[in-house]
């Protein structure tokens, strides 16, 4: 069985408007009915009453001679009346004078005390007859309650009646009210389904009234609006993300697509650059070979036709093909640095320098170089392209001596975080500081032909040192000296600082 | 009657050739010498074909001077057709070239060069350069079946 508060809320209205309806008017009629009763009752017993007391006063001359016959004759008079059933007429000593009943009556009863009393249902009167103030004789009545059991089923019938009118009434006034309450609710209930169904947030609810409904139904629109705001906003968000994300996505194609276009450029670039590079390498010496070659041939073929001009102008040309030779062999040097690849490894400088310097002094036996280092932090830099660095600054250093007296260089360094920093110093020709930009360019030369060279060993030192992360920077004053300073990573891991690599 | 040939010598710079030849010249080596002026032209003297066509493998060369940058057939190619062929994979080759590079260098002994030497640029350097190979691979080498 269901439970009450399972049921629908038009069947539970209702059993709540016919349980009231039942329960109002059959308190109703039962008050009425009840006050109908008492009031019939009270009626019947005060006509009863009269009715024995003519009684007793028609019977008074019987009773006193003792005349049954005429006493019999009286109580037959009862006859008309249908409301009594029974008669009798007792003397003062109980003793029956005469008796009256109607055809099927149980009969007569021995006197009891005065009054009236209910039983069997019936109404029992006993009523005395007196004479002159003197009680003679008793008067019995039995009045049977037909009457009051007729009226009560008339009262219960017509109770029924109205009760089934009303309820009928009632049902129908409720099918008309049950609308007005059933229908927003259903309203209510269906926009909530539309809205789960299609998840359009859009949809509100129609108010049928002022009512608790209706203000139900503001509400639940009010609830729908802020979720509609959230949602437009939810939307609206996802949009913004969704378009940021192309953006980030077609961003990250184009620059895909440019890195591989640059990558492509470069490599046809650096393939360009090494067959410029194997060019010069091949084509450019074979003709310088010829001139070097055929000048010697002519000095040795036609020597005797030659004077000392003609072999100083012929020594021109040939110290001019080696020096141009000297040149491609540089610039093959520098744009080989770009396509090398760095083994780093720890390094001490000051016992690569003095290696450097043993050779030098060999090249220069005239001169007398004096190498000054102080301790050095370990570098961790390749050990090849770092030696060339090495090479062409100690170089210098010589090269660019002043024409007399011992050469000093000096080299220093020190640990400054996570790079080391260095430097070369030398009391030579120095340079002028404003040409300082121009040092590190290819074949650019702050000195004319009194110092040999192409131009390119700062260019070189610049190059490595930058594919080292590190930095070059010069100072000089002319006739004072130069000094070069440059940064190498330094050594890290402990283990590896003492080590030291000879080339 | 095939004359013997001791030198091959492939080379198209014209001037290159004369100083090469004056260099041998200058020690007596330049007697017995080939020259083949593109790398086609050394194949069809190395393998007896074209007007080639009646020499006799067996009169030599015992050693080959090759260029690396040659026209129609370059050094390289000549290099590796020498070394892949029954007949001419015994004879020492000497790549004599302007190129140092490391790529050409690499791939020369890679394809079983017997020596790279790089063509200085001062004459002197040169003339010592191709006596020196001409001494060692004619009468200090001791090649396969020469006694």
């Amino acid at each position: 069985m269901k439970r009450l508060r399972d049921l629908p809320i038009r069947t539970k209205l209702n059993v709540a408007i016919i349980a009231t309806f039942t329960v109002s008017l059959s308190l109703a009629a039962i008050a009425l009915a009840t006050l109908d009763i008492v009031d019939v009752r009270r009626s019947m017993v005060r006509d009863t009453t009269v009715m024995a007391d003519v009684l007793a006063h028609n019977t008074q001359a019987a009773l006193a001679f003792g005349d049954p016959d005429a006493a019999r004759k009286t109580l037959r008079s009862l006859e008309s009346d249908p409301q009594i059933a029974a008669a009798c007429l007792y003397h003062a000593d109980g003793t029956r004078l005469a008796e009256y009943a109607r055809p099927g009556h149980a009969g007569t009863i021995p006197p009891a005390g005065d009054g009236h009393r209910f039983e069997n249902g019936s109404l029992v009167l006993f009523r005395p007859v007196l004479l002159n103030g003197k009680r003679i004789g008793t008067i019995f009545l039995d009045a049977p309650l037909k009457r009051l059991h007729d009226r009560l089923r008339h009262l219960a019938l017509i109770g029924a009646l109205v009760l089934g009118g009303s309820m009928l009434v009632a049902m129908l006034v409720f099918r008309r009210m049950q609308e007005p309450v059933a229908a927003p609710l259903l309203a209510l209930t269906n926009t909530s389904r539309a809205i789960t169904k299609r998840g359009d947030f859009s949809i509100r609810a129609t108010r049928f009234g002022d009512d608790e409904i209706g203000e139900l139904t503001v509400a639940f629109n009010q609830m729908l609006d802020v979720i509609d705001d959230r949602e437009r906003m939810l939307r609206a968000e996802i949009a913004e993300h969704q378009y940021a994300e192309e953006q980030i996505v077609e961003l990250n194609e184009k620059l895909e697509a440019r890195v591989q276009e640059r990558t492509a450029q470069l490599e046809r670039a650096n393939q360009e650059m090494e067959s410029f590079a194997y060019s010069v390498s091949h084509d450019l010496r074979a003709p310088l070979r010829a001139v070097d070659g055929y000048a010697r041939l002519l000095e040795e073929d036609h020597a005797g036709k030659l004077d000392n001009d003609a072999r100083r102008l012929l020594n021109v040309v040939r110290d001019e093909a080696r020096r141009m030779g000297a040149l491609i062999d540089d610039l093959l040097n520098f744009s080989k640095l770009s396509r090398q690849t760095l083994r780093p490894s720890s390094l001490n400088l000051g016992t690569m320098a003095e290696d450097i310097v043993r050779e030098l002094r060999q090249t220069r036996p005239e001169r007398t170089i004096d190498l000054k280092a102080t301790p050095l932090p370990a570098a961790l830099a390749d050990p090849a392209t770092t030696r060339q660095v090495l090479v062409n600054l100690l170089s210098n250093a010589v090269k660019y001596a002043k024409s007399d007296g011992t050469i000093r260089i000096e080299l220093g360094g020190r640990s400054a975080g996570a790079m080391n920093s260095y430097w070369v110093r030398d009391e030579g020709v120095g340079f002028d500081v404003r040409y300082v930009d121009k040092i590190f360019g290819v074949f650019q030369r702050l000195h004319g032909d009194e110092f040999e060279g192409t131009g390119v060993g700062l260019a070189i030192v610049d190059r490595i040192i930058a594919k080292h992360g590190g930095e070059v920077r010069a100072e000089g004053e002319p006739g004072k000296g130069a000094c070069f300073h440059f940064t190498l990573p330094a050594v890290t891991s402990p283990s590896t600082e003492s080590e030291e690599t000879r080339p | 009657m095939n004359p013997e040939v001791e030198i091959l010598i492939v080379e198209d710079n014209a001037r290159d050739l004369e100083l090469t030849m004056r260099a041998l010249a200058k020690h007596n080596l330049g007697n017995k010498v080939v020259v083949a002026r593109d790398g086609q032209e050394a194949m069809d003297f190395l393998f007896c074909r074209g007007r080639h066509e009646e020499r006799d493998t067996s009169s030599g060369p015992h050693v080959i001077f090759l260029d690396m940058k040659l026209p129609k057939i370059d050094g390289i190619e000549v290099l590796r057709q020498v070394k892949a062929d029954e007949r001419t994979r015994l004879i020492p080759v000497v790549m004599v070239t302007s190129s140092a590079q490391e790529r050409d260098m690499a791939e020369s002994y890679r394809l079983g060069v017997n020596s790279y030497v790089v063509k200085p640029i001062d004459f002197d350097a040169f003339v010592r350069t191709i006596a020196d190979l001409g001494f060692y691979w004619l009468a200090v080498n001791r090649p396969v079946g020469r006694s």
